[in-house]
């Protein structure tokens, strides 16, 4: 994979820039050297293009080396249609859920700034569920109806939230500031729904159409 | 993962490049207080043109750094914000208090003359 990408990048922007630019992707999610890492593949790609984006190049041409890129994984074909169900057990998954959000979001049709608001969301819903519940899951799945949307399901089994109706209409204000991430989601989102039992834990569907 | 520090005449610039842990949140505002106190800078300068999401945790800590360099007589600009989050930050209602903020680190420097 690594060589793939790598054979790209050197016609596309010469070998000083791709070494460069392939380490740096590499490096971001702490892959030592040397190894592989094809399950990143996607969130590798979207590091590529962030670094294609600050050499100034033209984003016409960044498009260019994206499309030859994507073309040579068919994997990547399959990230707009299938689910994708992430773990989210350490604040690390944090950066790489929102991550694989954006990628998907992106992969499906979202502007940019919808792309930030999705990325956003997922940043929130993981972030509640490392704070108050340790660790639990999230689901990114695309609609591909009339309506082109992405749905996100966050669930743990944590201590749930006693407070929903407080939280929500925003009398809460939270020391740790789960009031303000909710209410921030609730916002952002196109529909935003919570099912919470104290004890049990706590699932949030959120749904973001494609204008 | 250690987030620099990087001192200009008698002001601060810390340059923010990638979603941080609250772990590193944590050691930040120290470094950041530590320096202040120590060597009396005036004007602290945080760059986040290498953030590409801000949520609302991120948000509070640039709150709270901002609070904390107040206290201690700095004031803090933050620079380089993405326009995109500029609108989700507005649409989540979250603010930016406490801090002032400019488009680039030229006009942060201005602000801090």
């Amino acid at each position: 994979m690594k060589e793939k990408i790598y054979s790209v990048l050197v016609e596309e922007v010469g070998e000083f820039k791709a070494k460069a630019i392939l380490r740096g992707a590499y490096h971001y999610f702490g892959i030592e050297k040397d190894k592989e890492a094809e399950d990143l593949l996607l969130p590798i790609l979207e590091r590529v293009r962030l670094s294609l984006n600050g050499e100034n190049l033209k984003s016409s041409k960044v498009d260019g080396v994206m499309r030859r890129l994507q073309s040579m994984f068919p994997e990547v074909k399959r990230v707009q249609t299938e689910e994708e169900h992430i773990a989210i057990e350490s604040e690390e998954d944090i950066r790489m859920a929102q991550m694989r959000a954006k990628i998907k979001a992106q992969a499906l049709g979202f502007n940019g700034l919808d792309q930030t608001k999705i990325a956003t969301t997922v940043a929130e819903l993981t972030r509640n569920i490392i704070k108050y519940a340790g660790k639990g899951t999230v689901t990114l799945i695309p609609l591909l109806t009339d309506e082109r949307a992405l749905k996100i399901v966050a669930e743990d089994n944590g201590p749930g939230i006693t407070n929903l109706s407080d939280v929500l209409s925003g009398t809460y204000d939270s020391k740790q500031g789960l009031g303000m991430g909710l209410l921030a989601i609730k916002r952002l989102m196109d529909s935003f729904e919570v099912e919470t039992n104290s004890g049990v834990g706590t699932r949030i569907v959120v749904i973001k159409y494609i204008k | 993962m250690k987030v620099p520090l990087i001192k200009i005449g008698d002001k601060l610039l810390v340059s923010i490049q990638t979603t941080i842990i609250d772990s590193v949140v944590a050691s930040l505002r120290e470094d950041i207080t530590n320096e202040i106190s120590t060597s009396g800078v005036k004007g602290l300068i945080i760059d986040l043109s290498g953030i590409d999401i801000i949520d609302s945790f991120f948000c509070r800590m640039i709150n709270d750094i901002g609070h904390d360099a107040r206290i201690l007589g700095a004031k803090t600009v933050v620079v380089g914000i993405k326009p995109e989050l500029a609108i989700t930050l507005v649409q989540m209602g979250m603010e930016m208090r406490g801090v002032m903020t400019s488009l680039n680190l030229n006009k942060a420097l201005e602000i801090l003359k």
